[in-house]
């Protein structure tokens, strides 16, 4: 009880919270500033969330954040600092490119949208160096309600049929607007099922392990068919957030019902989140069981790999498509963590094998960021060029599907290239980033001895290519014209929209083209 | 730390009006502003070789520039690196490239003075790729760089050949090029591979512990010769450069004399210490080089077209680099590449000012153009001089320092070649200038009248060069280690006889007043055997015999495997694909507690996997 | 390995026995009605005669006052046990209780602000 009885001790290295302790202050502030501001169009609150998110990601550059923190239960080392970068940089870009589509949803509630999206990210940003079960817990569920909140973003209430639109605001058909209810929804009956197994995989973790401790548990923890279990349930329920196959029922729907912005955050950083989460746990106090949950890995992701894959292709709807194809995208995350967890001591000292795992689950992380979020921007600009005052409100139902790219060489170069280049470094083509996370992820398998799994790895995701290459024919091969025979529109992308998809394209095409500064800074972070 | 920053700005700012120009179509489309940006960034690019190249030759000793940013990583090490990597064998390289650019760059203002604008934008973007491309395949530090700028200086020579895309043949051309050099372009490749896995790396120094075998060596060596033969037109693969005429003609001045076809002997150059270990390579280089300088200058004697007659001369220069390189004499083809440089990109731009006055570019439709071109036929004289190896010029120092290493190898046979090859040079050359200057006029040089200023200026420079470089032959020597003082020798003094005689028989054979009817003049027998034998065409006819017989045929059974059995396999995986995932499609029912049945139908499935391996 | 997990499954086939036990009992031992009865299908209320439906629709209003009510029902249960042991706990205790209670008000001026407890 000493560290109760004085208090302040624990308060001993909390500077290394600073960047955490910005975004509190930044999500409180700008719920103050929205309750405090008149009633009316709240963009101004985007603005600021942008500029404190901006700020965050530059303390991660600027300030020593390593150190150990809350007597112990937090700790700041490379990766937690990488996986913070990842969960900022995401924020920045969700909300960037959320500017218009949050602003067009609900003007006069983006203030909640901002405010829901920066405590998100602070949960996320809490669990990256958490040591301790609850902060685990708690900074994990910090980061999933208002996930819950977000996904249903402008899909409650009434249609307002009888008082007319909303001033300021293009409506949506009716199926449209209930669509994101469904989403949360989904989301969150689902999560919250999620959720309750892992708790109670942790629970058990406690009872054998007598402390919340990770450092404790290492050496507590000692095997038995309960601690199998509560592997079993771990993996079980932070699969979910990752939205591995079985856990991935509600990633299409929720997607495809989700406001597009939000998605492209939605699909990026709280995967990135689960797999900070699961690094934690299953490198820290389970590694000791390896054994047991590497099996359950590969598990999931042979799963993954074949539902993310074979699903995707016969997807109209890209948000759909890119949902079943991110499933996949986690079967190559589950292999790199699985290579992280399957090097041991000996292998490295008997076969020089370098235990590169770690280090890959990073830069894979990263790619699958940048190249992600991208193509769902491109989704989302291509979809809000539907919304022409003069189009009658039920036509535009179908504005994510791969027809609506038709041509869109000829109908915005600039962005049919873009998002070819995103596609393209989500199929892992050369040289977009996405072909070195994945290459580095297979060698770094094989390295580790799982030869049949690369094999099979590359195999699917050269099916993958197919329904990845069907967006890139549709967009440069298909005459622009619609279904009815319409020639479609020209797109025009301006903004914060077209700002994010610009850096994006750069980060993909630049990283892509001169990934070895970047390898290396994910080596550093992963402590090699 | 200014000289890493000279570097940087030698290789980017061509850079830079690529991309802008690429990217930026307002400014593009607009020729004036393509063309200052083109030229500009060339200027600097210049300026900075200059500066480089002077803080090494000429005695002063800087050292090496050498940035390099880790490229690809590879485990522990770097597989590849890029930079920017200036040493003595780089610098004279930079200042030619850059030099010849800008020359051509500002006399193409003239020349295509009269292209629509927009046409002219996309071709100074063209040549600022070029630009960029051609010193970072100059700066490499490495092979893999120069592989890859090798394959970027390809894609501007296609694209700039084919500048006249309205066409059809500016398009075959361009497609021709590209096919033949890709094809060669292989053996680079392939070599790398080789190289990298030898060595593990692509470095041209081998590490010292790890020294190639020989059988190795010859490996490399052979597959980047394959590639030289394509890029530096060797026999049998120097078909592409005469087609490759299409393009604009400082085009063929810049790309096909001074610089690109110059690449191969460049490659060789740099991978200097590994073609040293393969005495095969090297004696193959000899022989090919000789017979490649005798046989296109025997067919040069035949063409009719200026440019053709300048295009096989370049290949019979190229062909006498590489046979100088076959020697072990780096100094003497890399000398010969330089002086090459500058008067043959000299001929090319003459030419062109004759063509431009003439509007064709027949030998016949032109004659007795002294008279209304005084300054370009002065500068096609000089230019002539220089490549028969008139005394003192620098086609002289050059060419008699290739015939001394033939002579000191042992080479008997291809010093023959090439004494005789140095004859014809003379004889041709003179013929294209008593052709094209004197004589009586024809109907099209009736109407001709001197090329502006803005031609005739980098013209005067590449003169000055073409007539002073042969003294820098001392500078290249000690750059080589070598210290090298000129000598009146026998076999310099033979050569000399046999250019004169060349010349004089030149002067003779079409002298105004033997002279008429000129295209008919060779037609007797056993001259029309040898103008068909030597114009190429057989190679070209057993191009197209192969291609039609062995390379249609293995296609047409290649094409009916892909479509019966590839295509088969992959219809039939892409079905079971399409079933396979109509059969998971039916679990995504869309029902929330479905999917909660799914969460805990797969947390039994791991509880289960995770009880039995306990 | 199956020593060790003998217990396990031992538990699990008495859960599932007493359940299976329980259910077929009830089918035996119930009072099976002749007739169908139209209160068989009422809406379930303990003792009471049941008054309509349970599908009715409640005002949403009832739920975010709810959500309030939670808010500083949760505070009520850190503040009580703080105050208990305020004493041991020293200074650093009350700097942290008014900083959770700030964090509290926020949410609290937010749900003012929103009209959270107004009625209309």
């Amino acid at each position: 009880m000493s560290a109760v009885a004085n208090g302040f001790a624990a308060l001993d290295g909390i500077e290394i919270l600073a960047v955490d302790g910005l975004l509190a202050v930044s999500a409180l502030g700008l719920l103050l500033v929205d309750v405090a501001m008149p009633a009316g169009n709240k963009r101004v609150i985007g603005y600021g969330a942008l500029l404190l998110l901006g700020l965050a990601f530059a303390a991660t550059f600027t300030l020593d954040l390593t150190g150990t923190a809350l007597s112990g239960a937090y700790v700041g080392d490379g990766f937690a600092i990488w996986c913070k970068r990842i969960f900022i940089g995401a924020g920045f870009f969700g909300v960037l490119g959320g500017l218009d589509s949050t602003a067009r949803i609900g003007p006069r509630r983006q203030g909640e949208y901002y405010q829901l999206l920066l405590m998100s990210v602070l949960g996320m940003t809490l669990l990256a160096g958490a040591r301790d079960l609850i902060l685990l817990m708690v900074s994990f569920e910090l980061m999933s309600l208002p996930l819950y909140a977000m996904a249903a973003w402008g899909g409650i209430g009434n249609y307002p049929e009888q008082k007319g639109p909303i001033p300021g605001m293009t409506m949506p058909s009716k199926r449209r607007w209930h669509r994101p209810a469904e989403a949360g929804l989904k989301l969150y009956l689902v999560g919250a099922v999620s959720t309750v197994v892992a708790l109670y995989g942790i629970s058990l973790v406690f009872g054998l392990g007598g402390s919340t401790r990770f450092a404790v548990l290492a050496t507590t923890l000692t095997g038995g068919p309960l601690l199998t279990l509560a592997v079993a349930m771990i993996v079980a329920g932070f699969a979910f957030k990752i939205g591995a196959a079985p856990f991935h029922m509600w990633v299409p729907d929720t997607y495809e019902g989700a406001s597009t912005p939000f998605v492209a955050f939605l699909s990026v950083a709280p995967k990135a989140a689960g797999f900070a989460a699961l690094v934690q746990l299953l490198l820290g106090p389970l590694a000791g069981m390896a054994a047991t949950w590497t099996t359950l890995v590969v598990v999931l992701i042979v799963v993954s790999l074949l539902v993310g894959n074979l699903m995707a292709v016969p997807q109209q709807n890209i948000k759909r498509m890119l949902g079943f194809s991110g499933v996949a995208q986690m079967g190559f995350g589950l292999m790199a963590l699985l290579a992280a967890g399957s090097v041991t001591a000996h292998d490295v000292a008997s076969r020089g094998v370098r235990p590169e795992g770690l280090a890959t689950l990073l830069f894979f992380l990263a790619a699958y960021m940048v190249a992600n979020m991208g193509a769902f921007f491109t989704v989302e600009a291509v979809a809000a060029a539907g919304y022409t005052p003069g189009k009658p409100a039920d036509e535009r139902d179908d504005d994510d599907t791969l027809p609506t790219f038709a041509g869109l060489h000829s109908r915005s170069p600039a962005l049919a290239l873009a998002g070819l280049l995103f596609v393209l470094s989500l199929g892992g083509i050369p040289f977009a980033v996405g072909f070195w996370a994945k290459v580095w992820v297979l060698l770094s398998l094989w390295a580790a001895g799982f030869g049949w799994l690369v094999v099979m790895a590359a195999a699917l995701s050269a099916a993958g290519l197919f329904y990845y290459l069907q967006v890139a024919r549709s967009m440069y091969m298909k005459a622009p014209v619609g279904a009815d025979g319409t020639t479609l529109p020209a797109v025009k992308v301006g903004g914060g929209l077209l700002l994010a998809i610009v850096l994006l394209a750069l980060l993909t095409m630049g990283v892509g083209l001169f990934p070895g500064p970047v390898m290396e800074a994910a080596r550093i972070a992963a402590g090699l | 730390m200014t000289h890493d920053l000279l570097a940087l700005l030698a290789l980017l700012s061509p850079l830079v009006a690529a991309v802008v120009l690429f990217i930026i179509a307002p400014l593009r489309v607009r020729g004036a502003v393509s063309a200052a940006l083109t030229i500009g960034a060339t200027s600097v690019s210049l300026v900075a070789s200059v500066l480089l190249a002077a803080a090494r030759m000429f005695g002063a000793t800087a050292p090496n520039v050498d940035l390099q940013l880790a490229w690809l990583p590879g485990g522990a090490q770097t597989l590849a690196t890029v930079g920017v990597y200036v040493d003595p064998v780089a610098a004279p390289m930079m200042v030619v490239v850059a030099l010849v650019a800008l020359c051509v760059q500002v006399y193409s203002v003239g020349y295509l003075g009269h292209e629509p604008s927009r046409d002219r934008g996309r071709y100074f973007a063209y040549h600022a790729l070029f630009a960029f491309s051609m010193l970072g395949l100059v700066m490499a530090p490495n092979l893999l760089q120069l592989f890859v700028c090798w394959e970027l200086v390809g894609l501007a020579s296609y694209l700039l050949i084919g500048y006249y895309w309205t066409k059809p043949s500016a398009g075959q051309a361009a497609l021709k090029a590209f096919w033949v050099t890709k094809f060669a372009d292989m053996g680079l490749m392939l070599g790398l591979m080789v190289l990298y896995v030898k060595t593990g790396g692509f470095d041209w120094n081998v590490p010292v512990g790890q020294a190639l075998m020989t059988a190795d060596a010859e490996t490399i060596a052979g597959l980047f010769f394959l590639a030289v033969v394509g890029k530096s037109a060797q026999f049998p693969m120097h078909i592409w450069l005469p087609d490759a005429m299409e393009g604009p003609t400082p085009v063929s001045a810049l790309l096909h004399a001074a610089t690109m076809v110059a690449a191969g002997v460049y490659l060789i150059v740099r991978a200097y210490p590994i073609f040293m270990l393969a005495p095969t390579v090297l004696t193959v280089m000899v022989y090919l080089g000789a017979f490649t300088a005798l046989f296109a200058a025997v067919v040069a004697v035949f063409q009719d077209d200026i440019k053709k007659v300048l295009a096989f001369s370049t290949c019979s220069q190229l062909g006498y680099m590489v046979a100088a390189l076959g020697t072990g004499s780096m100094v003497s083809g890399y000398f010969h590449l330089t002086t090459h440089a500058f008067f043959k990109a000299l001929l090319f731009l003459t030419a062109g000012s004759l063509i431009h006055a003439v509007h064709s570019n027949s030998l016949h439709d032109m004659g007795g153009l002294w008279a209304k071109m005084k300054p370009t036929g002065i500068l096609l004289i000089i230019g002539s001089l220089a490549l028969a190896g008139f005394p003192m010029t620098a086609g002289f120092f050059s060419k008699d320092l290739i015939l001394e290493e033939l002579l000191h190898a042992g080479h008997y046979l291809p010093l023959g070649a090439a004494i005789l090859a140095a004859g014809l040079t003379a004889f041709y050359m003179t013929r294209v200038v008593m052709l094209s200057l004197f004589g009586a006029p024809s109907e099209a040089a009736e109407h001709a009248h001197e090329s502006p200023a803005v031609m005739l200026a980098p013209m005067v420079l590449l003169a000055v060069l073409a007539l002073a470089g042969g003294l820098l032959h001392g500078d290249f020597a000690r750059m080589a280690g070598v210290e090298a003082a000129f000598h009146v020798t026998p076999v310099g003094v033979v050569a000399t006889l046999v250019g004169f005689s060349g010349i004089g028989l030149g002067l003779w054979r079409f002298s105004p007043g033997r002279r008429t009817a000129i295209g008919t003049q060779w037609v007797s027998a056993p001259m029309r055997l040898l103008t068909w034998l030597t114009a190429s065409k057989p190679v070209d006819v057993f191009f197209a015999g192969f291609y039609r017989q062995a390379m249609l045929r293995a296609a047409a059974g290649i094409a009916w495997f892909d479509r019966y059995i590839i295509d088969a396999l992959i219809n039939l995986s892409g079905w079971a694909v399409l079933r396979g995932a109509e059969r998971f499609r039916e679990l995504q029912t869309g029902q929330p507690t479905d999917y909660v049945y799914a969460v805990v139908g797969g947390l039994i499935v791991l509880t289960a996997m995770g009880v039995f391996t306990a | 390995m199956t020593q060790q997990w003998l217990p396990a499954f031992a538990y699990l086939a008495i859960a599932a026995s007493a359940s299976a036990i329980m259910i077929i009992a009830g089918l035996i031992l119930r009072v099976k009605a002749k007739v169908d009865e139209p209160s068989k299908y009422d809406t379930y209320e303990c003792g009471e005669e049941p008054d309509g439906n349970t599908w009715i629709r409640f005002h949403p209003r009832y739920y975010v006052v709810a959500l309030v009510f939670v808010l500083f029902d949760a505070e009520a249960a850190f503040v009580l046990p703080w105050a208990l042991n305020l004493r041991e706990l020293g200074q650093f205790a009350i700097l942290e209780m008014f900083l959770f209670l700030a964090v509290l008000m926020v949410g609290w001026l937010y749900a003012v602000r929103k009209g959270a407890i107004q009625w209309q």
